[in-house]
Order: structure tokens, then C-alpha cells, then sequence
């Protein structure tokens, strides 16, 4: 279990990072705050089974799995099929209105940092969360195997993908912004 | 370079700013779309940076709270969480299996009442009665164990202790077949004075010999005794100290 005092020096300086992967996934602030504090708590019980590696990867990985499960558990009686499915699926438009949003994270964008917003909201939950441990959080290939629990060539192939969906939506609307104008 | 091949080592490139690919660089001069490309990619990255959506400034004190009080209460979580389903699959098993040993208990209970003195009193007290109210109680009508010994031979398989108690003040009026305590049992019908007494017998393999045991239904007397293998019991309106010498005559 360890000392609070000791996982707080390891652990808080992760909060961020952690707090940051959990909204992407579960896309509601509250939510996030709950998986995060949740998603700490464990990684305390457990701490004293961390004794080698990166913690920032090892609560990562922690946070991850709270978040999904507080999904599936928000998801349930909904019609979401399993985990998997849910992942690769293309987040609808209609579920996460840009307006809603904008009150949820809180951000301060500009009418740019809004498209870039909304197109990684439109992202597979699978593919968001591997941008965001790349290109927000600027993890390296090993750490995002890691966090995910994958090898490194499905790294390298999901971020691919995960980036030219991006282009797609992120470019897709920006024509369709240049043709209304 | 094709302009494929360009956006490809374009993103390499963007992974890791400090390795410059040469060729790259020099194809992006030369291609207007591919410099767009190079444009947009790089706009999208930074406008990601932008994304982030940290920790509101109380969470880290909230989560401090909870890790003092999670201290404070000290439970491994090995110890915890893994313990709790296994030991609820067992509990449902063994409140299953419980259930089944009443269900059993139950069950067996009810058959083996035919065991039961009351359930066997209650049967002789019928048949008594039923006797009572036909023409007439016996079958074969005789004073005479000899005739009503041989009487039974033919009818069930097993050899009743037929007497004519008659200068023990129970006079024999025959015998007659009856059903008690669930099977065929054989029925002799005494008189005392004016009363009626009935006494079933039937086979019990294995039975010890026992005192009798005296029980009232309906306000008559029932006696139940074994004896020799033999299960008696003897049912009449007589007082109990009478009805009580008759275990010790048959």
C-alpha cells in the first residue's frame, strides 16, 4: 500500500495527464473527475505492487481501464454491443453537440482550435485515445504500447489510422466551411 | 518522391522534430499540395496540443483527503476484492444445498410418519370407526381362533397371533381385513361388556418389542405395541386401565 505522502510526490504530477485522458474517453467532465479520483485510490491500494517502470504509464494504464469500465457501466441498457465494437465506432455527431462541449472541457478556443476539437470528438474512442496520448500528452511509442497494453506495430498502425480519420474529419469540414463561405 | 510516399515520411518527421528528412524537405519545396498537406498536419498537431483538459485545482486536494482516510482504514486490496465473488458463488451454493437437505428432510419426514404413533393411531381410529358403523365389523364371525386363524392364511401372508381371551373378559367376535398405516393389516374385533375393541396387526421386519403407548383420538383409546415382529394396535371406547391388559394377553 505504501505512505500517502510518497504516492502523492510520485503520483500528483501525473494528474494532469491523467485527468486529460480520462475526459477524452469518457467526454464528461464530472465523469472524469470521478474516474480520475477513482482511477488514484486503486493505484494506492496497489501501490505496493509498483516497484519497477514508468508510473506515469502504470496509472495511465489504471486510469484507462476506470474509465472504460465507468463507460460500460454508463453504456449499460444502452445499445452498445461490447467494448470493442464501441471503440471503432465513429462517435455521433448528434452525441456531443459542439455547444455542449464547449461547456464541458472548458477550453477557450478559437474558431480553428474548435474544429480541431470537434473532429477529434468525432474520433473512434479507440483512435482518440491514442492521439491523445501522442500528439496531447506526447507519450513515445513504447509508453502508448504500454498504456494500451498492445504491441508497438499496432501502436504505429492504430496512430495511422487514427490520424488520417483525423485529416479526414478535420478536412472534410473545413471544405465544408470554405464552401458555405 | 511521390507525393505518398512524401505524407508518410512527412508524419515520421512531425513524430520527431529533430531528425530533418532531407528529402522530404526538398520535395515540399517543390510541391505546392504536399506544402498545404505539410501546412494543415501541422496546424492540426498544434491545434491538438490545445486540447488538454486538465485537472480542476480541487481534485488533487479532494484525492489527498481520500488517500489519508484510505490509509487510516487500511484493508489490502488483495485481500478485498478478489475474495468477494468466489465467496458469494459459495454462499449461493450452500444456501442451494441447504435448501435441498430441508426439501429432503421435509420429504422424508412425511413418509416416515407412517412411523408415527399419532399417524397410526389416527388410521386405527378410522378403521375402527368405519367398522362400527357397517352391518357388521367382522368378516368371519367366530368365537373360535382356530376358525378365525385360518381365515386369514388365505387372505394376507403373514400369520396374525389369533386368541379367545374369553376368561380374560375379552371375548373373540371374529376378525375381518383392513387397511392401516398404509398396507393390509389384519383386524380382530373383541367385545367387552358392550364395547367394541379392534386390534390391527401387520408385519414390521426387524421391530424390537416395545411398551405400549397410549394416545387418545376422538375420545377413544388407542394402544400401539410391537411385539414378536408384529406391530399391534388396539382401539376402543374402553377405559384405559382395561384396554391396557390386552397387550400382555395377545
Amino acid at each position: 500500500m505504501g505512505n500517502p505522502d510518497e504516492f502523492s510526490r510520485q503520483a500528483l504530477p501525473h494528474l494532469d495527464a491523467a485527468h486529460n485522458l480520462a475526459f477524452w474517453i469518457v467526454r464528461n467532465r464530472a465523469d472524469a473527475e470521478d474516474v480520475v479520483h477513482d482511477a488514484f485510490l486503486r493505484a494506492f491500494r496497489a501501490f505496493g505492487s509498483f516497484t519497477e517502470g514508468n508510473i506515469r504509464n502504470w496509472l495511465l494504464t489504471i486510469v484507462r481501464n476506470t474509465a472504460y469500465t465507468a463507460m460500460t457501466r454508463r453504456n449499460r441498457g444502452r445499445n452498445v454491443v461490447s467494448i470493442e465494437e464501441a471503440m471503432l465506432e465513429r462517435a455521433e455527431p448528434e452525441s456531443w453537440a459542439a455547444d455542449e462541449h464547449s461547456a464541458e472541457d472548458g477550453l477557450i478556443l478559437q474558431e480553428d482550435g474548435r474544429r480541431v476539437r470537434d473532429a477529434l470528438a468525432k474520433l473512434a474512442p479507440a483512435f482518440r485515445e491514442i492521439i491523445v496520448l501522442r500528439e496531447i500528452e506526447e507519450l513515445a511509442y513504447d509508453d502508448i504500447a504500454r498504456v494500451l497494453g498492445v504491441p508497438i506495430g499496432t501502436v504505429m498502425s492504430r496512430l495511422a489510422r487514427a490520424r488520417s480519420q483525423l485529416r479526414e474529419i478535420y478536412s472534410g469540414r473545413q471544405r465544408g466551411q470554405r464552401d458555405a463561405v | 518522391m511521390r507525393c505518398e510516399e512524401c505524407h508518410d515520411r512527412l508524419d515520421e518527421m512531425l513524430d520527431n522534430p529533430s531528425q530533418v528528412d532531407a528529402e522530404v524537405t526538398a520535395h515540399l519545396e517543390d510541391c505546392a499540395v504536399c506544402r498545404d498537406y505539410a501546412e494543415r498536419e501541422r496546424d492540426l498537431r498544434q491545434g491538438l496540443k490545445a486540447m488538454r483538459v486538465t485537472a480542476g485545482s480541487d481534485i488533487a486536494a479532494r484525492l489527498d483527503a481520500a488517500l489519508r482516510a484510505e490509509s487510516s482504514n487500511i484493508v489490502p486490496i488483495r485481500a478485498r476484492a478478489p475474495a468477494s465473488r468466489p465467496s458469494r458463488i459459495v454462499g449461493s451454493i450452500a444456501a442451494v444445498l441447504v435448501a435441498c437437505l430441508i426439501t429432503a428432510l421435509a420429504t422424508w419426514m412425511v413418509t416416515s410418519r407412517h412411523d408415527d404413533v399419532r399417524f397410526i393411531a389416527h388410521d386405527a381410529v378410522a378403521a375402527h370407526l368405519r367398522s362400527l358403523v357397517q352391518d357388521n365389523a367382522v368378516q368371519v364371525a367366530s368365537s373360535e381362533s382356530h376358525t378365525v386363524k385360518p381365515w386369514f392364511a388365505s387372505r394376507i401372508d403373514f400369520s396374525p397371533p389369533v386368541k379367545d381371551l374369553v376368561t380374560e373378559g375379552f371375548t373373540l367376535a371374529g376378525g375381518r381385513l383392513d387397511y392401516v398405516a398404509s398396507q393390509r393389516v389384519a383386524a380382530l374385533v373383541y367385545k367387552r361388556r358392550l364395547h367394541t375393541v379392534s386390534v390391527f396387526i401387520w408385519p414390521k421386519p426387524g421391530v424390537g418389542d416395545t411398551a405400549a403407548v397410549a394416545t387418545k383420538d376422538n375420545g377413544l383409546q388407542v394402544l400401539s405395541w410391537a411385539k414378536g415382529g408384529m406391530m399391534f394396535a388396539a382401539v376402543s371406547d374402553l377405559n384405559e386401565g382395561e384396554l391396557k391388559e390386552l397387550p400382555g394377553l395377545l
